[in-house]
């Protein structure tokens, strides 16, 4: 079972600091992230919860969004950054479909082109190349586990927060999807300026995530 | 059968560019009632006229004031108040040019109206440059009334927190800039959140692409458009020709 | 199951230098179709409806413009592609907005021009030149001037690039010099292709300097002159306004801004380390120009 044991999503972070010539925002982070599990962060607005999230989801890259010294590892596949101009660069495209991500404003992910809530499902897979008729059936699958089956020609702007929310966690790309990453404030009872970030990693690829808020 | 947004396309832009080079009056005035009676019997004629309306009718008083008032190429004067100069020449030089322009914007107006905006981007939808441009048309014509209503809020905001517009180009512009300044704020920072959550859905890929939303074509429909193309070619390469040629 | 790889490739040169071509092409198209409308306009306007010259100024300006467009938009990273309906959108609602609370300019230019400071002359050309031809779906007068709009955009990244936005009372500056250039490179289109101008108040103008005898490409290029240059004056500094009011994360995204400086400020730290050499090879020529 050593398998289980290894990483799926790992990241060892010297320092990150954005373009922006202040401190760097995350330094000495070690993270690795298991099979199977639901890790929770809680910390002050601003102590870079959510930078840390989208890093380890691809949708801050090193290089063009800042400065990483340390790695990130997904899959077994480690990257080594310093900061300098032999470092990888990250494909958002091809790391996006084993790590889901939702944004605090859920709404910004809409692609802000399509019709239907369908075709904005098919967003990605239009993008991947799919056959059209793979395409129908992922996006009926999807819309069916999101509830949203009844919404697939409405326009994608009357989508509430929460059916956005939720979309990432059903993307269409799920059968490898192994890690959902989000971030989102605590309830009323906890200290007013802080808030959690979450993630989850599948025990199997393209297994739904637990409910979650 | 459906007609593709891009042989409509292709049909107003060769209409558009053959009344320009034929410059005829008799032209003009027809393509302007043929573009008007589509819009109708599209029934997109009651959203095109406002929008026509609001462009041709500046641009036609203008045209009447120029030339209308002042033609020093005129040689018919009609009548004269000092340094104004009405001309026969003149007026028949603004009828013409504002026939010519309405015919073009009708016709233009008549085909963005009742085309079907996603019908077209799929169309478009091609990797590479025709996919980008489709992308910043259907953004542009989704964000219109999302950020107009998100400045209106914005306004509303600020003016519930005691804002009032005084008179003076001072007042105004500090208005101004406490209005202007949220606004843009926050759409660079949902900007930078869409460009990732669309990169993390394949929006950069540079592999092959297919479509979901299927959009009717047929041979005769392709082979219509490269005709309409090489018309409207065809007549700008007469009408440059005559020119040259010192009609 | 087998991952494809989870990094980028660098980007061929062969494609960057491709498109290098069809850019000095799109300004090439633009200045020889406005050296040729002026040295053929008088014997044009006095003819009647002056149609060749009105195809000359479309097809010429219109084809550079599109050449400029599929010369840069593909090089864009997808950060700025997302930005460009934005300032479409801005230049369209801003100066609806600004006609209403400020003064009776027209500033038409407010999204092109943030483009231009934050990520460049090449994004700020394509950026001109697509909200002509995506406002002409409404207004499809404003189509011809496609090439002048790059234009604008494409000044307003040069200044930018020079430093013009790192001191605040530069930009106005700027604002003159652009609004003189974009006059009178778009004066012949008002004159061949529309004969005049959109508006009541210019076309008073024109009919002022007709009465004094002069062409009617003069006259509107006089009239471009006084309302252009206080119109990109003020969207010059209204951009400096909005540019300095964003917090630096959010402008120092930009390759753009860090690379030449264009905003005063302490400069970004881990710079001196990392010559942001991905960005440039994704951008490509986008940053040269």
């Amino acid at each position: 079972m050593h398998h289980l044991l290894r990483p799926v999503l790992a990241a060892g972070i010297r320092s990150f600091a954005y373009h922006d010539g202040d401190a760097p925002v995350l330094s000495g982070v070690d993270l690795a992230l298991a099979p199977g599990t639901l890790t929770t962060v809680l910390g002050a607005s601003g102590s870079g919860k959510t930078t840390l999230g989208r890093l380890l989801a691809g949708w801050l890259s090193p290089g063009a969004g800042g400065v990483l010294a340390g790695f990130l590892e997904l899959a077994g596949t480690r990257l080594e950054f310093d900061g300098s101009a032999a470092d990888p660069r990250i494909d958002p495209a091809q790391w996006g479909r084993q790590v889901g991500f939702v944004p605090q404003d859920a709404s910004a992910i809409l692609s802000t082109v399509k019709a239907t809530v369908a075709e904005e499902l098919a967003f990605g897979l239009e993008n991947a190349g799919m056959s059209p008729a793979d395409m129908r059936a992922t996006v009926e699958h999807t819309a069916g586990l999101l509830g949203l089956t009844a919404l697939l020609e409405r326009d994608p702007a009357w989508l509430s927060g929460g059916q956005l929310r939720r979309w990432p966690s059903a993307a269409p790309s799920s059968p490898v999807r192994r890690c959902l990453s989000w971030t989102s404030r605590l309830p009323r009872s906890m200290p007013p300026a802080s808030a959690k970030w979450r993630c989850w990693c599948a025990a199997s690829p393209g297994t739904e995530p637990p409910s979650s808020s | 059968m459906r007609i593709h947004p891009l042989t409509g396309l292709a049909a107003a832009g060769s209409a558009a560019v053959i009344t320009t080079a034929a410059a005829s009056l008799p032209l003009s005035v027809a393509v302007s009632a043929a573009a008007l009676a589509l819009s109708v019997a599209a029934g997109t004629a009651r959203r095109m006229l406002p929008a026509a309306a609001a462009v041709l009718l500046p641009l036609g008083l203008s045209l009447l004031i120029v030339h209308g008032l002042s033609f020093p190429e005129g040689l018919t004067v009609l009548a004269q108040w000092g340094p104004v100069r009405v001309t026969a020449e003149g007026l028949s030089f603004a009828l013409e040019r504002a026939a010519q322009v309405s015919a073009v914007v009708l016709i233009l107006l008549a085909c963005s109206f009742s085309l079907s905006v996603p019908d077209l981007v799929a169309a478009l939808s091609a990797r590479g440059i025709r996919g980008r441009f489709g992308f910043v048309l259907a953004s542009t014509l989704t964000l219109l009334p999302a950020i107009a209503a998100r400045a209106e809020r914005i306004r509303q905001a600020q003016e519930s927190r005691g804002l009032v517009i005084r008179r003076g180009i001072l007042h105004r512009a500090a208005a101004f800039r406490l209005q202007a300044v949220p606004l843009v704020l926050s759409l660079v920072e949902d900007a930078g959140t869409r460009a990732a959550a669309l990169e993390a859905r394949g929006f950069s890929s540079t592999g092959p692409r297919t479509s979901y939303r299927i959009v009717p074509d047929s041979p005769g429909q392709r082979f219509l458009r490269l005709v309409l193309v090489l018309a409207g070619v065809a007549a700008v390469a007469v009408r440059l020709w005559h020119y040259a040629g010192g009609s | 199951m087998s991952s494809p790889s989870l990094t980028l490739p660098s980007p061929a040169p062969a494609a960057v230098r491709r498109r290098r071509l069809l850019e000095i092409l799109g300004a090439l198209a633009i200045a020889a179709t406005y050296v040729y409308l002026v040295l053929n306009q008088p014997a044009d306007i006095t003819g009647g409806p002056g149609s060749a010259a009105a195809l000359v100024a479309l097809s010429g300006f219109l084809a550079g413009a599109v050449l400029l467009i599929v010369a840069v938009l593909p090089t864009l990273p997808a950060s700025t592609v997302v930005l460009i309906p934005v300032a479409l959108v801005l230049n369209i609602v801003l100066g609806q907005f600004v006609g209403s609370t400020l003064v009776p300019f027209y500033l038409d230019a407010i999204g092109t021009v943030l483009i231009a400071v934050l990520a460049g002359p090449a994004a700020g050309a394509a950026t001109g030149a697509l909200s002509s031809i995506v406002w002409s779906f409404f207004n499809p007068t404003v189509l011809p001037f496609a090439a002048g709009a790059a234009l604008i955009g494409c000044l307003a990244g040069l200044a930018a690039r020079y430093g013009l936005f790192r001191r605040f009372y530069l930009a106005p500056v700027a604002g003159f010099a652009t609004g003189i250039i974009g006059g009178v490179v778009s004066a012949p289109v008002a004159a061949f292709v529309f004969g005049g101008t959109s508006g009541v108040a210019t076309g008073a103008i024109v009919s002022a300097f007709r009465s004094m005898g002069d062409t009617l490409l003069a006259a509107i290029t006089k009239q471009a002159l006084i309302s252009d240059l206080m119109d990109k004056a003020i969207v010059f500094t209204v951009v400096a306004v909005l540019v300095y009011a964003l917090p630096r994360r959010a402008s120092r995204q930009f390759p753009f801004v860090r690379r030449h400086r264009v905003l005063a400020g302490k400069a970004a730290a881990p710079e001196a380390t990392r010559p942001d050499a991905t960005d440039a090879t994704v951008q490509g020529p986008g940053q040269a120009s």
